[in-house]
């Protein structure tokens, strides 16, 4: 669910530093050109630069100790085209990590069943769409068994086509837009549940807390904040409920007054609020609505699971939202914790680190599967997948969109702390479907 | 540099051969890459095809910033315009079906082929540009923010126009024509376009703005048109870069149009070098070349950064050792004709004009300027006889250059009456005054610095109504009549101070002026020199018919030159008529305080 935010945030900086960058132009004299370029080249170098730090993390190639070839024993060649850098890297970098270290640990007991051993081959697509084709195409043309693709839409579909013609199975990272597999085809999966999942979890928690009538506020700004409102519309009104009000708003607007004084004016007020919004609007609006004295419960999508969210303190307390999955070093996800951190030596920042090891206990199950590294096979038993045991609960793919049907954890916070209400699975047939 | 050196000078002896020697070379090149590319394996084939596509919305930034001098953040806008406009006549009726629910009707329908519908998106980018022209050509210093603000709205208004673009979900379903030779031959259409934009009589204009906008303006060049200009071709080819992209891609949305592209686009350029067509080429060629290499390098090694470590290198070493970037503000071509030796005139371009001297030709009445308070000219008169010199001298900071600068129309006169010839000029524009025949120097030298020599006074030439051909043989004469046609082909800045006054004059004689103001033509000569120049103007002005007014404080220079002589005190003549009799005059002596007797002892 990354959006043009990160990208605004960079081009506000550069207007910034324009002026810093004045004061060291004491070379010759230039026309006006040579100026604003050198600022803006150095800028850039010094934007690039930043994001170098982001990226570094270690190579992946655990193919050199595939098991000699016996019985029907292969190596599964897993091409991934991961943002490793650049604005997509917060979600591709850490889902590496964890599939890594799935893939490390499966490798260490001589593959999938003992005989299919995994090879990872990783490229860098920079963020950027074109790159995340180019890559792709490398990779399908290294005879992969799958194709791992960057968790958002655009460069997913952009890898996924080639991958489409190529016959190979394509698994986004984490890319939440139903959309994404219908763009390009019976190949093309998600590891995420789709946004409309997400919104009827929401719906039917609203509903089964009583909540009659809700406000949605969304952003055209993006796909993400544009769709959720409308599928959560969907799902609460088949529930019986109904949507009083729908309010829009501008990513990275200064002040939320108009919206809150708009809420306060509904009459009757709306039991309930729901918005995917996420930094810094989430925040922003949060204050504005609880200080305008509002106390309407608030409920958020899996773009809030962050530590600004909780950092907010009393005025988030008992937001609601929908994430893939609690990150607490206790339970199934303590090993996990575990063995992260001794490969690591650090704990895991964020939950895509777990959904990237999902990624790998889901292709664990496909191989199983197929008992073959042929992309047909797998492809094949990816489609018909049932029940793979995740950390965070069963992932399947049959019967779906193609975009993985799993648990959804719905979220409350309590006392400045993630508290899981529960993990969600609910029917595929009842899910709002997503629109071409 | 050694390439310069390979380049035969037959090749490059003319503008038109130097654009065609250009053009076929990189064309060349692009169609081997095509060629090349079309039988490798899909990777390559898609870094290739994206490469070039890249190097279209480079050539159309340099056809603007890298001529005009404006950094444009807005082309990419234009590239997305383009995009989305193909994609939508491009594809067929079923997936608009799908994809494009809400497309009106006769939208739903269409179904063009790649070449129409890659026109449709030129057309729609270039209507954009054509919009946005309307207010980047009003402006110059906050053209690059106001190009910032066209982006971003561009940027909205496709995430707005949900039932065209699918707003700000992706927008799928482009047929993936962009092959290799199909992105090489609309790359080749740039280039040729952004080479012969270059060398055009509006391209030149332009690049003499870049330079200086006084200077330009006064030597005819109608600086908003020609922006404009240039703004509306730019667009028209990163049209072409759109169309490409929406072809390459397949699938993208609103953000892949936006900072990102433009940062990197801009990076080429500036790497390569935007004053030239082949700094764009050159810049995406090396920019591409780092990333890829170091991708793979980083991508087998794990370390994930070092493409962007290395663009930063790249970046901050082009800054520090070639800040005007690899290829700096000339194209090879023209560094390999300017290393020759300055070309010879074919026949002597002689003006045989009728002198018809003692006619008044400049009449300036009831002039008033002030600057908020101060007053500068209070309604002071001068006028200028064709075939006559008149002398305006005054003590420092009486008005003289203001004098200048309002009947250039440099700074606006708050009231005033100028008649040049039969026109009242008074309320044209700067550069309308110049083409009626208003040829003027500076106190301060003001040359194109970055343009040849010869390219200085063509500027005023084509402003004068020539063509360029005809311009480089009408400059040459003018060249050689001020005596510095050797240094046709070198750049303006590196010549003799003396030499740029001449090249100056050049300049001004180009716009064929009826009256010629010279601010403090002799500062800085010694008394031969500017003996010699006294000569000089006097042949000028019979060859051009033409009246002059001279501005100076060399008294001796002034006394034996001028015909009639004008004295400015605090913004009011104080003294008009035959320069030995004002000269002589006590109100005079004391506007100049003590400086009559020094003179005198001179004498």
């Amino acid at each position: 669910m990354m959006t043009n935010q990160q990208l605004m945030k960079g081009s506000e900086q550069m207007m910034t530093n324009q002026q810093l960058m004045k004061g060291s132009e004491q070379m010759q004299r230039k026309s006006g050109l040579s100026k604003v370029s050198k600022t803006i080249a150095g800028l850039s170098a010094i934007m690039l630069l930043a994001t170098c730090s982001s990226g570094g993390s270690d190579a992946t190639a655990s193919g050199e100790a595939a098991a000699p070839a016996t019985g029907g024993a292969c190596t599964v060649k897993v091409g991934v085209a991961g943002s490793q850098t650049g604005g997509l890297a917060y979600i591709d970098v850490p889902s590496l990590e964890g599939f890594e270290l799935w893939a490390e640990q499966v490798n260490a007991k001589g593959g999938i069943a003992g005989k299919f051993t995994i090879e990872t081959i990783v490229k860098d697509t920079r963020s950027d769409a074109a790159q995340s084709a180019t890559v792709a195409a490398e990779l399908v043309a290294q005879q992969i068994s799958i194709l791992i693709t960057p968790g958002d839409a655009d460069p997913s579909i952009a890898a996924g086509q080639l991958a489409q013609d190529a016959g190979v199975t394509a698994v986004s990272w984490f890319g939440s837009s139903p959309i994404l597999p219908l763009a390009v085809g019976d190949h093309m999966f998600s590891n995420a549940f789709g946004d409309n999942t997400q919104a009827k979890v929401l719906a039917d928690h609203a509903t089964e807390k009583g909540y009659k009538s809700a406000y949605t506020l969304g952003s055209p700004d993006s796909a993400y904040t544009n769709l959720l409102p409308g599928f959560f519309k969907e799902a609460f009104e088949a529930n019986g409920g109904k949507v009083i009000g729908e309010g829009t708003f501008s990513m990275g607007q200064a002040s939320f007054s108009v919206i809150v004084d708009e809420i306060k004016g509904l009459s009757p007020a709306p039991d309930v609020i729901m918005t995917p919004a996420y930094e810094p609007d989430f925040p922003t609006f949060i204050k504005a609505l609880r200080g305008a004295g509002i106390t309407i419960p608030v409920l958020g999508t899996d773009g809030i699971d962050s530590p600004t969210t909780l950092a907010l303190a009393d005025i988030a307390e008992g937001v609601t939202y929908t994430t893939a999955g609690v990150l607490k070093n206790e339970g199934e996800m303590g090993t996990f914790f575990t063995d992260y951190n001794a490969k690591y030596g650090k704990d895991p920042e964020t939950i895509y680190a777990v959904t990237g090891y999902e990624m790998g206990l889901t292709l664990d199950a496909v191989v199983k599967q197929a008992q073959s590294c042929d992309a047909a096979a797998i492809w094949q038993a990816w489609s018909n997948l049932e029940g793979a045991q995740g950390i965070t609960g069963k992932i399947s793919y049959k019967g779906g969109d193609r975009m993985a049907i799993r648990g959804v954890a719905l979220v409350e916070i309590k006392n400045s702390e993630r508290s899981l209400i529960g993990m969600f699975s609910p029917d595929p047939a009842t899910v709002p479907k997503a629109k071409l | 540099m050694e390439v310069v050196n390979l380049i035969p000078l037959s090749l490059v002896k003319t503008r038109n051969s130097r654009r065609l020697t250009s053009t076929a070379f990189w064309a060349i090149c692009i169609a081997l890459v095509g060629l090349l590319g079309n039988g490798m394996s899909q990777a390559p084939q898609l870094l290739l095809a994206n490469s070039l596509t890249l190097l279209i919305g480079v050539l159309a930034l340099q056809i603007f910033s890298g001529n005009s001098g404006i950094l444009s953040f807005g082309h990419v806008g234009f590239v997305g315009v383009s995009a989305y406009t193909t994609g939508i006549m491009s594809m067929t009726p079923i997936v608009k079906q799908t994809s494009l629910s809400s497309l009106p009707v006769f939208l739903q329908q269409t179904s063009f082929p790649f070449p129409i519908a890659m026109l449709c998106g030129i057309v729609a980018a270039t209507l954009v540009g054509v919009l946005s022209g309307l207010v980047i050509a009003r402006l110059r210093d906050s053209a690059t923010i106001a190009s910032v603000g066209i982006l971003i709205i561009i940027h909205s208004t496709l995430i707005g126009a949900e039932d065209f673009t699918r707003g700000s979900q992706t927008f799928y379903g482009v047929k993936r024509f962009t092959s290799v030779p199909v992105a090489a031959v609309v790359a080749i259409v740039a280039l040729v376009v952004a080479r012969w934009f270059r060398d055009s009589r509006v391209g030149i204009h332009v690049r003499a703005s870049r330079d200086d906008v006084i200077a330009a303006s006064s030597a005819g060049v109608r600086i908003q048109q020609s922006q404009f200009k240039a703004w509306v071709l730019s667009a028209a080819v990163a049209g072409g870069m759109g169309a490409c992209y929406a072809g390459l891609l397949g699938a993208f949305s609103p953000k892949d149009f936006y900072f990102t592209l433009t940062l990197t686009m801009l990076t080429m350029l500036i790497v390569g070098g935007s004053g030239s067509v082949a700094g764009a080429v050159v810049g995406v060629v090396l920019v591409m070349a780092v990333i890829e290499n170091l991708r793979k390098i980083g991508d087998s090694i794990g370390l994930f950064g070092l493409t962007n470590a290395g663009l930063a290198v790249i970046i901050l070493l082009t800054l520090y050792l070639r800040p005007k970037g690899i290829m700096g503000f000339h194209e090879p071509e023209e560094n390999a004709a300017y290393r020759g030796e300055a070309p010879r005139l074919g026949t002597q371009v002689t003006q045989q004009n009728s002198v018809s001297s003692g006619q008044q030709v400049l009449t300036v009445t009831s002039l008033t300027k002030k600057f908020s308070g101060l007053v500068a000219l209070d309604g002071a008169a001068i006028f200028v006889e064709r075939g006559k010199i008149s002398g305006l001298i005054g003590p420092n900071g009486s008005g003289k250059s203001t004098m200048v600068n309002c009947i250039t129309g440099v700074t606006k006169a708050d009231a005033a009456s100028i008649t040049l010839g039969n026109l009242n000029i008074e309320k044209e524009q700067t550069w309308q005054r110049a083409r009626a025949g208003l040829g003027r120097t500076f106190q301060n030298i003001r040359l194109f610095k970055e343009l040849t020599v010869i390219d200085n006074v063509v500027v005023a030439c084509i402003s004068a109504g020539e063509s360029v051909k005809s311009a480089d043989q009408s400059a040459l004469a003018l060249l050689d009549q001020v005596g510095v046609s050797r240094h046709a082909y070198r750049f303006a800045g590196e010549l003799s101070f003396g030499d740029q006054r001449r090249v100056e004059i050049a300049r001004a004689l180009a716009l064929r002026p009826s009256v010629l103001l010279l601010d403090e033509p002799a500062a800085g000569m010694n008394p031969t020199e500017s003996a010699e120049l006294l000569a000089q103007f006097r042949e000028i002005m019979k060859q051009a018919n033409a009246g002059m007014l001279l501005i100076d404080h060399d008294v001796t220079l002034i006394r034996s030159a001028c015909d009639s002589l004008t004295v400015l005190d605090h913004g009011k003549v104080i003294a008009q008529g035959d320069p030995e009799q004002v000269l002589s005059l006590s109100e005079v002596h004391t506007a100049y305080l003590g400086w009559g007797e020094e003179s005198s002892d001179d004498d």
